[in-house]
């Protein structure tokens, strides 16, 4: 068997790899966007052991972080469009589900993930600022709102900000099966480009190279954000 | 309801496949990241960049391409070697393609943990007159292992999520089977039977970190004792 690699087609797989970079880009904000606050909100919660509310968000952490990515795409992907089609309806809304951007699919599928992900950070960051510092913090006069604003915030920010950089990263690696949902990201454009010539080993050392760049520059976006939120740390 | 539970009974048997996926590449991930840890705590230079660029590149790779490289890429670099084989294996593919992403993720977690071992239990285990072999594989290696075990069962969660895209490659795991059911009624019963696969990941899920919570909560008591005692 002999096997050429196909280097024109390659750079041609290449740019068009490069056009899914905004689609991958997107899911990530997005589910970071929905992700960070929820996850800060579910983290307090439990913190707090708000009665029930507490137990059933300990069930949907389990089940976010408890399931594959792939899992859930094709388990909302098949659950999702009827029950919306079914609220359109009820709802009486001149609107067809065929004309919605499956990429909302992924932001929704992500923005759980990635809910429940950073709900585990924002638990043992919050728990990891002494209790001592939002004391402090009031008895010198702040509200409790500020003393948690300005106080706690901080602190738990820079203590989590590895686990939340690592966890975005591989979420950024993650967001590569979304091309089961026909979502035109950086996998999905190169393995379009490949199908037409059965050329799938060029498209996935393509995929391969583009995702390297993204994360590898992504990574050291990260490592500047980090290095400006340890000075919170207390030492 | 009845027709959920006619399909887990179906995909019981597929359940072995998921997991024989996930320890193999578990197992043999675990050795590999030991040799590469090694090399990047002890190796010589070229060997050191080798074992980090070795970490980097699988770190940033997304499981999936990892999957479709090995899937593709194996015939063909076999064939290089002067190795004919007409097709890859599904199951043996993904075990390869898991254990490279086990071996890059796991060397950086049991490097971790051999440096967060007090050095000064090497030197002490030595000057006992322990061979410095010995010094480490009864000293140095037990600990780090306790240290690094957490992180080790939320490898093994991870690698059980992985084994998930074997079914992109043609293996028939749990979500293979799945796959195979849908199409067989033709998408319309898509939502139970994923429903049911839903649960059934969860439940391992679920089990797996039980039982790693309990290892570690044994050893972490043992390992307790080791350093108070030290």
């Amino acid at each position: 068997m002999s096997f050429q690699f196909d280097f024109p087609f390659a750079r041609r797989a290449f740019a068009e790899a490069l056009l899914g970079i905004p689609v991958t880009l997107s899911v990530v904000l997005a589910a970071f966007l929905a992700g960070f606050p929820l996850g800060f909100l579910i983290a307090r919660c439990r913190l707090r052991r708000t009665p029930v509310i507490s137990q059933i968000l300990t069930v949907y952490v389990s089940f976010a972080r408890g399931t594959p990515v792939v899992v859930k795409i094709l388990l909302f992907y098949s659950l999702l469009p009827p029950a919306l089609e079914h609220a359109i309806r009820v709802l009486g809304l001149n609107f067809s589900i065929y004309d919605l951007n499956p990429i909302v699919y992924a932001f929704i599928i992500f923005g759980i993930t990635s809910s429940a992900t950073y709900s585990e950070i924002w638990r043992s960051a919050l728990n990891g600022v002494d209790s001592g510092q939002y004391e402090a913090a009031v008895s010198v006069g702040l509200t409790p709102f500020q003393a948690y604003l300005e106080v706690v915030l901080p602190q738990a920010l820079a203590i989590g900000a590895p686990a939340f950089c690592s966890s975005t990263l591989s979420m950024l690696k993650g967001t590569s099966v979304v091309f089961l949902m026909a979502i035109l990201d950086i996998t999905g454009r190169a393995r379009l480009a490949a199908a037409m010539g059965y050329k799938y080993l060029e498209a996935y050392v393509v995929i391969f190279l583009v995702y390297l760049t993204v994360c590898g520059i992504l990574e050291q976006v990260f490592k500047l954000l980090e290095q400006r939120l340890v000075r919170f740390r207390a030492s | 309801m009845e027709y959920m539970l006619s399909v887990f009974v179906k995909l019981l048997p597929r359940i072995p496949v998921t997991l024989m996926l996930t320890g193999f590449s578990f197992a043999l991930g675990f050795v590999f990241a030991a040799g590469i840890a090694f090399l990047k705590l002890r190796g010589n230079l070229p060997l050191r960049i080798l074992a980090g660029a070795f970490i980097t590149i699988i770190r940033c790779t997304p499981p999936v391409i990892l999957f479709f490289l090995v899937f593709f890429g194996l015939p063909v670099l076999l064939s290089v070697f002067g190795v004919a084989v007409k097709s890859t294996d599904s199951n043996l593919s993904a075990v390869i393609a898991m254990t490279l992403m086990a071996s890059g993720i796991m060397a950086e977690m049991l490097r971790a943990a051999f440096l967060s071992v007090d050095g000064g239990q090497y030197e002490a285990a030595v000057s006992v007159g322990l061979t410095p072999c010995a010094a480490l594989l009864s000293v140095v290696f037990p600990q780090a292992f306790f240290i690094a075990l957490p992180n080790l069962g939320n490898m093994i969660i991870a690698l059980l999520h992985e084994s998930s895209l074997a079914y992109l490659i043609g293996a028939i795991d749990v979500v293979g089977r799945a796959a195979i059911l849908t199409s067989n009624s033709y998408g319309l019963k898509a939502a139970s039977i994923y429903t049911v696969v839903t649960l059934i990941y969860w439940g391992l899920t679920v089990l797996l970190s039980w039982i790693v919570d309990v290892l570690v909560l044994r050893t972490g008591r043992a390992n307790t004792l080791v350093t108070a005692g030290s």
